[in-house]
């Protein structure tokens, strides 16, 4: 196994295990079923979602795996009605967030913005 | 003295949703409006296609449509902000700009169908008027555009549930 093969499976094993910060979401794709993927999920400070806007909204920083079963392969990621159903605060019930951007990725991890 | 009275404004900014929300569903527009939304303070939506969310910008006196009287009747010009929000499927290879252009065209139809009365808002106004779009930029992860609507009206300068005409 190379350094470049056991980084990209730490992705999975290591950085999105649910046993220490990740936690399960539910992933729905604009076309698709639905699936529980791991997901360590960034809560930010409320923002405006761009210049135009006068309403704010919570920002997540979402990282998943670039893999189709626990997370989500960057060639299937769709920024126009991908969302993630999980809780705006912890402890709340889950509410659905659209996936608005894709702010970084490489063949192990996928970073994504929702709103 | 108010309790379950709606002010002026706040009627308006009703008629104005209820048009809005003629869009939702609707086969004779263009745009098929999925959802439209007056936000709450805080973490009330989440940005989604074809969405339209309705807020406030600014209420300003009118000086010059002011009446003497007893009581005065005051102007004022309250601007709405229509937000359409639009994100597509990434695959889709339609221009963003005839998107925005559909949803833009539509809001402002949909919003004077009634030709001869629309600028009162069911009676509450006394005049309306578009203002200039302002498009998003993508880089908030969604695109669309601003389409602003100034709406003047009158009421009672010591009682803001009062309409004048």
């Amino acid at each position: 196994m190379t350094l470049h093969d056991t980084i990209k499976a730490d992705a999975e094993t290591v950085f999105c295990n649910v046993s220490d910060f990740a936690e399960v979401v539910i992933y729905y794709p604009r076309e698709g079923d639905a699936r529980d993927i791991d997901a360590v999920v960034v809560r930010q400070a409320l923002s405006l979602p761009n210049e135009y806007s006068d309403s704010i909204t919570p920002v997540f920083e979402v990282h998943v795996s670039n893999n189709s079963e626990r997370g989500i392969t960057s060639e299937e990621l769709n920024l126009g009605g991908d969302s993630l159903f999980f809780a705006v605060r912890v402890g709340e019930e889950s509410s659905m967030r659209s996936i608005t951007q894709l702010l970084d990725h490489d063949e192990g991890m996928l970073v994504l913005e929702c709103r | 003295m108010s309790v379950g009275e709606l002010p002026v404004v706040e009627k308006i900014a009703r008629e104005l949703l209820r048009r809005l929300r003629l869009l939702l569903g609707n086969g004779t527009y263009n745009t098929k409006v999925k959802e439209v939304v007056r936000p709450a303070r805080l973490e009330s939506y989440t940005p989604m296609d074809r969405q339209i969310v309705l807020s406030t910008d600014s209420i300003e006196a009118v000086p010059e449509l002011m009446y003497p009287g007893n009581p005065p009747a005051v102007a004022k010009r309250i601007t709405f902000n229509i937000h359409c929000n639009l994100l597509n499927d990434e695959k889709c290879c339609e221009p963003i700009n005839y998107l925005v252009h559909m949803f833009a065209a539509d809001v402002e139809q949909v919003i004077t169908a009634d030709d001869s009365t629309w600028h009162t808002f069911d009676e509450n106004a006394i005049d309306a008027e578009f203002l200039s779009h302002v498009p998003h930029n993508a880089a908030g992860g969604f695109d669309g555009v601003t389409v602003p609507i100034a709406i003047t009206y009158r009421t009672d300068e010591n009682n803001p549930y009062n309409v004048r005409a």
